[in-house]
């Protein structure tokens, strides 16, 4: 999916991940990745960066509606003397990055052993592997039908706007709405670009 | 305020959730590890039974442990 992204996307998203594993939560979802459009307005046409809230709003309005979650595993961790973060250092440089990107990848085969999570895939504490959101999904794949349109055949920030505002339900939109903006005129200035 | 805080830390010191919690994301990490360190290991040629008398296991539970999922990895 990113492999269709152009440069500037990629950055976008990698800010986006960022901030989605700052707030503690186990997924990747469009509300994530406003935040990083919003910091990087810079990357979208001038007239639709200046529609979007600000970065910190955007992050502040995700914590009012979803919340931190209670508590995760690595502050669980920290409770018996264990710096999580320490030992996934300590990880990447004994086995090196593609160790650590490997346990992201594992698919449970027994499911049976209490230690596989009942999901029947593994989550990894030291990889911290993202599930992608549906919606988010979805919005790529529209990203992707407005890029195919376009001259340059990949995904660029504002294919990739257009592609939020276009999935009904999205997180995204709400937040939007609730911070006074109208994600529909956001789509009528991305379709006139 | 003073009040809340100490609420807080009786809250903290002796919840079961957060004991509990703890425990599994100790479980978890241990498996990590020690999927790491098996796979490690046998990429460098070790034997099953050296692997073993190293976990404090026997031959036959780490073998049934992980040699299903690692055949699963190379595939």
């Amino acid at each position: 999916m990113f492999d269709r992204c152009d440069e500037a996307t990629l950055q976008v998203v990698s800010s986006s991940i960022a901030a989605a594993r700052g707030l503690g939560h186990n997924y990747f979802g469009t509300e994530h990745l406003l935040y990083g459009l919003a910091k990087h307005r810079n990357l979208l046409p001038a007239r639709v960066g200046s529609m979007l809230p600000a970065a910190d709003v955007v992050e502040s309005t995700i914590i009012s509606i979803i919340g931190r979650p209670v508590r995760g595993d690595a502050e669980a961790l920290r409770t018996v003397g264990i710096d999580l973060e320490e030992v996934r250092s300590a990880v990447r440089r004994t086995f090196g990055d593609e160790a650590i990107a490997r346990l992201a990848r594992r698919k449970s085969h027994q499911r049976w052993q209490p230690w596989r999570r009942s999901t029947g895939r593994c989550t990894s504490l030291l990889a911290q592997n993202l599930t992608m959101a549906p919606r988010l999904k979805q919005a790529f794949e529209i990203a992707h039908r407005h890029a195919e349109r376009g001259a340059q055949r990949r995904i660029d920030p504002a294919c990739l706007l257009l592609g939020i505002v276009e999935v009904q339900d999205a997180l995204a939109n709400h937040l939007l709405r609730d911070n006074g903006v109208d994600p529909d005129n956001i789509r009528n200035v991305l379709v006139r670009l | 305020m003073q009040e809340l805080d100490q609420l807080n830390e009786a809250v903290d010191s002796h919840d079961p959730s957060l004991g509990l919690s703890a425990v599994a994301a100790l479980r978890d990490l241990v498996e990590e590890l020690e999927e790491l360190h098996v796979d490690n290991a046998r990429d460098l040629g070790w034997s099953w039974q050296q692997i073993a008398e190293s976990l404090g296991v026997t031959r036959q539970s780490v073998h049934k442990k992980h040699h299903v999922r690692r055949g699963l990895r190379r595939r």
